[in-house]
């Protein structure tokens, strides 16, 4: 199990949402802009990047138990949303990176941490 | 027993109303909170719930109404709208097929695997449609709860 600690470390991904749970644990993700595609693959043990950043990402997450939503290529979801997330607690994370090399970094890490 | 009818909520979706997707499936799962704790459970009837939703704000031309019957043992949906309606039921029911608008798709909506999901999820579907309208039905049971 990977924890959001050891990815933020890792990955410099930037918390979007207050009080982020370090110790928030995951041993999956799942890369896709499609809410059907996340909405049929997610789980509480899976991370979801994606560049949307419309308030219905939050429905998806709060529905599936998402651990976590990373915020892929920079995209940045208005204050509304941010606002909409915490109240909900869901935890979102931004990063630079585009999402084939979040995807490619992260795999890598699971990869590591899985087989040692 | 598993016939008893615990509650009844009724939503109303507007066409083309994609901010507020979700917004019925997140209220539907804290108002069952009490009766069905299994976190799987609400997860399932969550996405076809969803789905449901998504489905009415992207296909409708006025939108549709929701209920959601909520049993000791499952709950029931009933979705009903006014149309257009679904030309083809076994193309709309093919992974990938989809005739959601531009705007819908750059939202993340009409993967053409909304109605699949149901089918997924749910145990029970049912699906009805004429140009005059569409009607949804489909059950999840807590197999927890006989």
């Amino acid at each position: 199990m990977m924890t959001l600690r050891n990815l933020i470390d890792h990955l410099e991904l930037v918390p979007l949402t207050k009080n982020i749970d370090m110790n928030t644990s995951f041993f999956n993700a799942y890369a896709s802009d499609l809410l059907s595609n996340a909405l049929a693959v997610i789980d509480p043990n899976t991370l979801w990047i994606t560049v949307q950043v419309h308030g219905n990402i939050l429905g998806v997450g709060s529905i599936k138990q998402c651990p976590a939503i990373i915020i892929s290529e920079g995209s940045i979801p208005s204050q509304e949303v941010i606002d909409k997330a915490n109240e909900k607690d869901i935890q979102l994370l931004a990063s630079q990176l585009p999402t084939f090399e979040l995807s490619g970094l992260l795999y890598a890490l699971l990869k590591e941490e899985q087989c040692g | 027993m598993g016939n008893v009818v615990i509650k009844t909520l009724k939503y109303s979706i507007g066409a083309s109303s994609y901010d507020t997707v979700g917004s019925k499936a997140m209220q539907v799962k804290k108002a069952l909170r009490d009766y069905f704790p299994s976190k799987d459970y609400m997860r399932r009837l969550g996405v076809c719930v969803f789905e449901a939703e998504a489905n009415m704000a992207i296909h409708t031309t006025s939108g549709g109404e929701l209920s959601i019957v909520i049993y000791t043992n499952r709950v029931k949906v009933v979705a009903v709208d006014s149309g257009p309606g679904i030309r083809d039921i076994d193309k709309a029911l093919t992974p990938g097929f989809t005739t959601a608008p531009e705007m819908a798709l750059q939202l993340g909506f009409g993967g053409g695997v909304g109605l699949n999901n149901i089918k997924r999820f749910a145990d029970c579907f049912w699906l009805e449609s004429t140009k005059c309208g569409t009607t949804l039905i489909f059950e999840v049971w807590n197999d927890d709860i006989t």
